[in-house]
């Protein structure tokens, strides 16, 4: 009853309240009501307080209960008072509670009386709940009571379980994190790692705690991590990333980017730092992988002897080599973002087909893509490739120059046509020659039967009264001896173009020797200067002859013969180039020889009229003349170009020189020897 | 005495130009149309001091003449006298003396340089 149980609780005056209300006020009279009053104020205080109150007799029987208990624990007081304590209580203090008091009672020994921990309580409805309880021993008219006091630690044990759980999420963040975490102290010594920190280091946990970080920094990253701490610690900077390598334990270097920050205590004041670690290694190699990639692709497509520009579908370069560098002198720099048709002006014609090709989605070639480049005419094969990958809008044009591929193609048709001249020559050779010697042989001995210097003619003419001066003199008069001389004349020549066409056939190889080209040059002028074809029409001499000879050429392998031929020829063509062409003087040949790769190379130049395009590309071919009818056989070039590249293995071309003039250039190889002494 | 010349060759009418113009010279002449006449000719016994040999005959080819003509007179002389295109002398013809400066090649626009030839080869005789 707990009117009852205050009444006998309000008589202790022992009461540590009691005391000091006692002290405060010693007048005895008031005393009494002084009691009744902290009576009442006791009371008042029992069934306030929040913290439940159960008072229990030494056998364990709830004497009352303040206001708080019913609400805490969901019984009536009327329910509780009379009951043993322990119903408020859950296993294992249930069942144990009867012993802990007859132990106490008996032994004095405490468990919790006076002294108060946390323990397990149960409400009416069974639910458990934690709660702080303290027990005080009261001694009250010989009889001994317990007075608990319990506080509900529920709230309170959610809030340290919310903690308790977070602090477990952290944990199992940082032991889980596929980033490496490092906390260390302002110094920089490693404090705890997680696991991924350990393992990216190779090392276990406990062997890295205690390390410095410089220990496991490469040497020459230690500077930098030292100046990074440095300033985060004093607070120049709020935080720091770093690329830097580490060195793991088995000495590998791994590249990481290190993010670190400080972590300050209540009062604002750095304790830790703490540092995310992010494995680059991979990110790296694959950045330099791909770099690599990169850069051995652009060394391909650089590598290439075509020229290769990429472009878009307006026609924008995209990508520029260096054989495009070279072909335009224009940098590739330069290049990217303008118009193709403006850098290759010569290849605008192909924007069509940029085009056509993304449109039809295949390949388009130009086999022969004429286009002038400095005068000149030159041939490119083209193609254009569309881009089709990665829904790339755009093409590839490949250019090759095949200029030369088309002059050597040209050269081989020239020198089969020679070769079957020649062939053909051989075989006539023989039927041709016997008519020619009858004709050349009958019209020496016609002439010689004629004169009157031979004896046996005489002979003849005396037995018939003949006089042989008047019949030289008829004979003159009526033409008959210029008749002859026709005859003969005629008879020569179509003998030198039966020998000319022989020079076509391969049988004889060229007997090459040693010579200098620089002699047999000056053999050649020489020769010219007394040839009496030329002397018919003009005299050589007048002729300037400019010598630009490379002295340390050396002795150059070749039919001297041969080579005589072909340079007297050049020569020749020259001088009756120019009289007929009437060049103003002075009329100059100039010559040259000097050394270039492999080849000995001599050029005869001239200041005459030159040749037509038309001209130049056929120079070479069999029975093309330029002279008129009777005056060459059509063979002279031909015979030179056969020479040269038949006989020598070596090149002859033409080219017209812009103010007048045409240049032919001889290459003759040299042998591995004659390079070397170079 | 004159030169006793033998001209070889089946086109006639180069054999007789020829054999007029040596004849001029005050040589004496022969002509036959083959190798086998030529061979006949010599091996009845007639004599003379150089030949002018054509090569391509028809039956019996120059060379084998010249060698035929060598057995039976060791002594006489040769000159080549050939249309055909890079002909070049075998060395058996070679080894019995014949040099390139008797190799003529067809056709001869003058024929003087055979002459002086003639009398050259004459005079070793």
């Amino acid at each position: 009853m707990p009117v009852r149980l205050h009444v006998r609780l309000s008589d202790s005056g022992h009461h540590p309240g009691d005391a000091m209300l006692m002290q405060s006020d010693s007048n005895p009279r008031r005393r009494r009501s002084r009691t009744d009053v902290e009576g009442v104020l006791c009371k008042a205080i029992f069934e306030a307080v929040v913290d439940a109150i159960v008072v229990i007799d030494k056998a364990g029987r709830i004497c009352m209960a303040n206001p708080a208990t019913e609400h805490l624990f969901g019984y009536r007081l009327d329910e509780l008072v009379g009951q043993n304590v322990k119903i408020l209580m859950p296993e294992p203090y249930h069942s144990g509670h009867d012993g802990y008091l007859s132990n106490y009672l008996q032994s004095g020994e405490r468990k919790i009386i006076g002294i108060g921990r946390e323990v397990s309580a149960r409400r009416r409805d069974g639910t458990v709940f934690p709660i702080y309880l303290s027990v005080a021993e009261v001694h009250k008219a010989d009889r001994n009571y317990f007075a608990g006091i319990i506080h509900d630690l529920s709230a309170q044990k959610v809030a340290e379980n919310a903690l308790r759980d977070s602090e477990a999420y952290m944990r199992l963040t940082l032991e889980n994190a596929p980033i490496g975490i490092s906390s260390t102290d302002l110094e920089g010594r490693l404090l705890d790692v997680n696991p991924a920190f350990a393992t990216l280091l190779g090392y276990d946990r406990n062997e890295l705690v205690g390390k410095h970080v410089t220990d496991i920094t490469h040497p020459e990253d230690r500077g930098d991590t030292q100046c990074q701490l440095l300033a985060l610690v004093r607070g120049e900077v709020f935080r720091y990333e770093l690329q830097k390598r580490y060195l793991r334990k088995d000495g590998d270097v791994i590249h990481v980017r290190a993010r670190a920050g400080l972590v300050r205590d209540a009062a604002g004041k750095p304790i830790r730092v703490v540092c995310e670690v992010e494995d680059e290694t991979e990110r790296l190699r694959s950045a330099q992988e791909i770099q690599r990639m990169r850069s051995y692709l652009k060394n391909i497509i650089d590598s290439m002897p075509s020229v290769l520009v990429g472009v878009d579908t307006e026609g924008q370069v995209t990508e520029w080599n260096r054989s495009a560098e070279r072909s335009t002198g224009i940098t590739s720099g330069d290049a990217i973002g303008r118009a193709f048709g403006e850098l290759f002006p010569q290849l605008s014609a192909q924007m069509h087909n940029v085009s056509e090709a993304i449109r039809r989605h295949e390949p388009i070639r130009t086999e022969r893509h004429l286009m002038k480049q400095n005068g000149e005419t030159r041939y490119a094969q083209v193609m254009v490739y569309p881009l089709l990958a990665n829904g790339a809008a755009g093409a590839v044009i490949r250019m090759d120059d095949i200029t030369e591929r088309i002059r050597i193609e040209q050269m081989m048709v020239q020198t089969e046509k020679m070769l079957t001249v020649g062939g053909l020559a051989a075989g006539m050779a023989h039927e041709i020659s016997n008519p020619l010697s009858i004709i050349l042989q009958g019209a020496q001995n016609l002439q010689r039967r004629v004169s009157a210097d031979l004896p046996a003619n005489r002979l003849a003419a005396d037995a018939l009264g003949l006089d042989l001066h008047t019949l030289g003199r008829y004979l003159e008069m009526r033409g008959v001896t210029d008749f002859i001389t026709g005859i003969q004349e005629a008879g020569t020549r179509a003998s030198r173009i039966v020998a000319d066409m022989l020079a076509f056939s391969r049988h004889s190889p060229a007997r090459l020797a040693p010579n200098r080209l620089d002699d047999m040059l000056e053999t050649v002028i020489r020769l010219a200067a007394s040839d009496y074809d030329l002397k018919k029409k003009y005299d050589f001499r007048q002729i300037e002859i400019e010598r630009h000879y490379d002295t340390g050429l050396g002795e150059v392998p070749c039919d001297r013969t041969q080579i005589e031929q072909v340079l007297l020829n050049l020569v020749k063509n020259a001088a009756h180039a120019m009289a007929d062409a009437g060049t103003p003087p002075p009329r100059r040949i100039r010559l040259s020889t000097r050394r270039e790769d492999g080849f000995a190379c001599i050029e005869v130049e001239d200041n005459g009229p030159g040749m037509d395009e038309t001209t130049r590309k056929r120079a070479f071919e069999p029975f093309f003349t330029t002279k008129e009818a009777g005056v060459g056989t059509g063979l002279g070039l031909s015979v030179s170009y056969f020479i040269v590249t038949e006989q020598h293995k070596g090149t002859i071309n033409v080219r017209s020189i812009e103010d007048g003039g045409c240049r032919f250039t001889i290459r003759l190889p040299l042998t591995d020897s004659e390079t070397e002494k170079a | 005495m004159s030169l006793r010349v033998l001209v070889v060759d089946d086109e006639r009418e180069v054999a007789r130009s020829l054999q007029a113009f040596l004849e001029d010279e005050g040589m004496e002449v022969r002509s036959a149309g083959s190798a086998e006449e030529a061979v006949g000719l010599v091996r009845a016994g007639l004599a003379f001091d150089v030949c002018i040999m054509d090569m391509r005959l028809p039956g019996m080819h120059g060379e084998a003449a010249i060698r035929c003509l060598h057995d039976v007179r060791p002594h006489m002389q040769y000159i080549i006298h050939t249309g055909t295109a890079g002909y070049a002398l075998p060395d058996d013809l070679r080894a019995m003396g014949i040099g390139t400066a008797q190799l003529f090649r067809k056709p001869l626009p003058d024929m003087s340089p055979l002459v002086d030839i003639i009398r050259d080869l004459g005079a070793q005789r």
